[in-house]
């Protein structure tokens, strides 16, 4: 008899707030800008412990734009990439600055979810080793042959992810991790040989002290992109380029490069 | 005090009884018996409406019982049943078990209740062990705090389904001289059990009952010495040795 | 005798944990491994603690009360309760935890946005993820409920009805506090799950222990590659605490609610 009654109400209420709720029409105007995404992948965004703060090159850019928005910027963080592409596409952030790979086949998958506004940086990939691994590459360039009969971790969802799937050897093997802290955790474990990860996390990644060394870059001129749900319901994308357009020009966007990248 | 007309019970196609006619008189002892499977406990539980019959009434001092806006509830607190397997509430120590019928249906207050209890539990010779809980008693120490909490109710009639076959030998004495002196006492009551000497020295009435009908019925003496239906001839040199 | 060997037990594990804690100290000092920085990070660590802690303490208590209700349910003579309880149990049990947290939390963050206008639909959303969580477990729960209250002897609920109980006084006062007593072992089971599972809550960016020791791991990677393993290491003995707690706390409950008599017997 209880459950009946409880059935009922709960019928009642979604009905109820299906009419009640509002929908449709214009929204009320935001004051934040909602930023998603997917930490650790430094120098684009880390987890900073003395002040518990998200940093990096990404945050500094997402900042800008929420300027010249108008609005309070707030940074969610997403434990794993999928999920944060996935929110995305289904607008539950504003937009997302995380190092998102905007050209080439993963760009063109991920456009059919969300949009993107004009590169605004230009990306490799990189080998990530143990520092007394026996991996060399000829002039610090990496191909697919270098990673033969290699257990080579990559992130979930990410263009590493693809291009290994796309351009491995047989003999490699392929291991998916769902964070970057994952992946160098086993790396560090020796349970795999090699990370595969865009080269400016993998250089800041082998700090010293850390037991880790890039052996080399993979060239795959990648573009990243600010994304934002497909269509650009908020109306923010002019915005974004020309904050884009502007630190170009004025050399900000150097300044952060300096700052970031050393 | 009970009369009984056609009582028609089946489970799913077992037809266990087909057309009960029974009456028990105020004060009066009947002793049931007959084969296993005969439907002996299914026509107690009928008395107190813990199964529903199919056809037929049951009159308790003439109200039919069998009437669908009659109350379970309300039959069974002037109907008391005594288990074969005690039934005793493990969680709760002998007073607790007693009280709980007093407190929850009869609305008592607690201390009248606590008092009701160790009276009846002083009845069955148990007032030593009222704290104590079923886990810790004896068979014959658990059916006679069944037996007290079956009378505490003040019922009109007791129904017993086989008290004293789950019981380890010695403990039968204490469990018989119990509904013994209840008999005694005056109560009303319908007992099912394989103690024919309880049946012959203390029932007024015994009642054959086979494949789910009363087959023959009178007082001790005939039905044990003199009984005169086939069945009943064949029911007793199976079971007195 | 039973105050002296209740005293004695504890007095042996305060021994054991001085000896274990100096042993920890000396190895430090000794450069087996970072003292300083292994006592440094454990106060953040205590914080993370706290985080699951507090998600546990959510979670057990949804699915508790769920499993109780639900549980129930599945017993009951209505054949509709019987059917949505057992849906509730098939679905919850069925479906992969991760993949409930993250599709309910990231589903209501998106109908927050877009039907409420939440604009930062964060702390909703997290709730929702662990309501998941706690349905989950409840699911779980049930069926430990469900098994007790079926475990229940027949004749009991018999003999209750006999002396003229109605169904529901039955349920209360016979059905449900055996049914308690036989679930809690079970039970402390089950929560010693979810405490695990509260580790599944960092997809969905909760705070909690797990996922902080990963972060400080990584971090220790930039001082010195030995130090990975401390934080995972400290964080294993938090989570090891926090269930030693939790599962203490039920048989405490076990103990209180025991009958004499029934204990089962050493084998």
């Amino acid at each position: 008899m209880v459950f009946l009654v409880a059935i009922i109400m709960l019928a009642a209420g979604f009905g109820a707030a299906y009419y009640i709720l509002p929908r449709g029409g214009t929204p009320p105007a935001k004051t934040n800008l909602l930023v998603g995404t997917n930490m650790p992948f430094p120098p684009f965004e880390d987890f900073n412990r003395s002040n518990g703060e998200i940093e990096g090159f990404d945050i500094d850019i997402a900042a800008l734009v929420a300027t010249e928005l108008g609005r309070t910027l707030v940074v969610r963080q997403f434990s794993s990439f999928t999920t944060l592409l996935a929110t995305v596409g289904t607008g539950g952030v504003d937009m997302s600055v995380s190092a998102i790979t905007m050209s080439g086949s993963a760009g063109s998958q991920r456009n059919a979810t969300m949009d993107f506004s004009d590169p605004y940086y230009n990306a490799n990939q990189g080998v990530l080793v143990q520092t007394g691994s026996s991996l060399t590459c000829a002039a610090s360039t990496c191909t697919n042959a270098s990673l033969a009969s290699l257990n080579v971790g990559v992130q979930q969802g990410t263009t590493s992810e693809s291009w290994l799937n796309d351009n491995k050897v047989a003999s490699t093997t392929v291991t998916v991790f769902q964070t970057v802290d994952l992946e160098v955790a086993a790396l560090t474990a020796g349970s795999i040989d090699a990370v595969l990860i865009d080269l400016d996390p993998a250089e800041s990644l082998a700090s010293p002290g850390s037991g880790l060394r890039v052996a080399g870059a993979i060239i795959t001129n990648e573009l990243y992109g600010i994304a934002v749900p497909n269509g650009d319901p908020d109306n923010i994308l002019s915005a974004i380029n020309t904050v884009l357009a502007r630190i170009r020009a004025s050399g900000a966007y150097d300044t952060l490069i300096l700052k970031w990248f050393g | 005090m009970i009369r009984i007309r056609g009582l028609h019970k089946s489970f799913g196609e077992l037809h266990v009884l087909r057309g009960i006619d029974l009456d028990v008189s105020q004060g009066e002892v009947s002793c049931i018996v007959g084969p296993s499977g005969s439907g002996k406990s299914t026509l107690l539980r009928c008395i107190n409406l813990l199964i529903e019959p199919d056809r037929g009434d049951i009159f308790l001092e003439e109200v039919r019982i069998t009437d669908p806006q009659i109350r379970p509830e309300w039959v069974r607190q002037q109907v008391g049943m005594v288990f074969q397997s005690f039934n005793l509430l493990t969680h709760l120590t002998a007073l607790r078990n007693v009280t709980l019928g007093l407190t929850k249906v009869k609305g008592m207050e607690a201390a009248a209740a606590r008092d009701k209890a160790i009276f009846e539990l002083e009845r069955v010779g148990l007032a030593h062990k009222v704290d104590a809980y079923p886990a810790q008693l004896s068979g014959g120490q658990q059916q006679r705090v069944a037996i007290a909490r079956a009378l505490a109710m003040d019922p009109k009639v007791m129904l017993f389904d086989e008290p004293t076959s789950a019981l380890d030998p010695e403990y039968i004495r204490e469990v018989l001289d119990v509904m013994t002196t209840l008999a005694n006492e005056g109560m009303t009551m319908i007992v099912v059990s394989h103690e024919m000497g309880f049946a012959r020295n203390v029932a007024d009435d015994v009642v054959l009952i086979d494949e789910g009908v009363v087959v023959e019925r009178g007082p001790p003496e005939d039905i044990f010495d003199r009984p005169t239906h086939e069945r009943t001839r064949a029911f007793m040199s199976k079971i007195l040795r | 005798m039973r105050l002296w060997s209740h005293a004695s037990r504890w007095a042996f594990a305060v021994m054991i944990a001085c000896a274990a804690i100096t042993v920890a100290t000396a190895l430090g000092q000794a450069g087996v491994y970072d003292g300083r920085y292994a006592w440094g990070i454990a106060a953040e660590l205590a914080e993370g603690f706290i985080g699951t802690a507090a998600l546990v303490s959510a979670v057990i208590p949804v699915g508790f009360a769920f499993g109780f209700l639900v549980g129930w349910g599945r017993t009951t003579r209505s054949w509709f309760a019987r059917s949505v309880a057992t849906g509730y149990v098939e679905f919850f049990r069925g479906m992969p935890p991760l993949v409930l947290i993250v599709f309910s939390s990231l589903s209501a963050a998106v109908l927050l946005r877009r039907y409420l206008y939440v604009e930062d639909p964060f702390l909703a959303s997290l709730l929702v993820g662990v309501l998941a969580l706690g349905f989950h477990s409840g699911g779980y729960q049930a069926e430990i409920i469900r098994a007790g209250i079926q475990s229940v002897p027949r004749g009991q609920i018999e003999a209750a009805y006999a002396m003229g109980l109605t169904p529901r006084q039955t349920l209360l006062s016979v059905v449900m506090p055996q049914a308690f007593r036989v679930s809690l072992p079970a039970l402390g089971n089950e929560f010693s799950s979810a405490i695990k599972d509260t580790a599944l809550l960092s997809a969905i960016s909760a705070f909690e222990l797990s996922q902080l020791a990963g972060f400080l791991a990584r971090d220790a990677l930039t001082i010195n590659v030995r130090m990975v393993v401390i934080p995972w290491i400290e964080a294993a003995i938090l989570y090891f605490a926090l269930t030693f707690l939790v599962v203490r706390g039920v048989k405490a409950v076990e103990n209180r609610v025991k009958v004499p008599g029934l204990e089962a017997p050493s084998l």
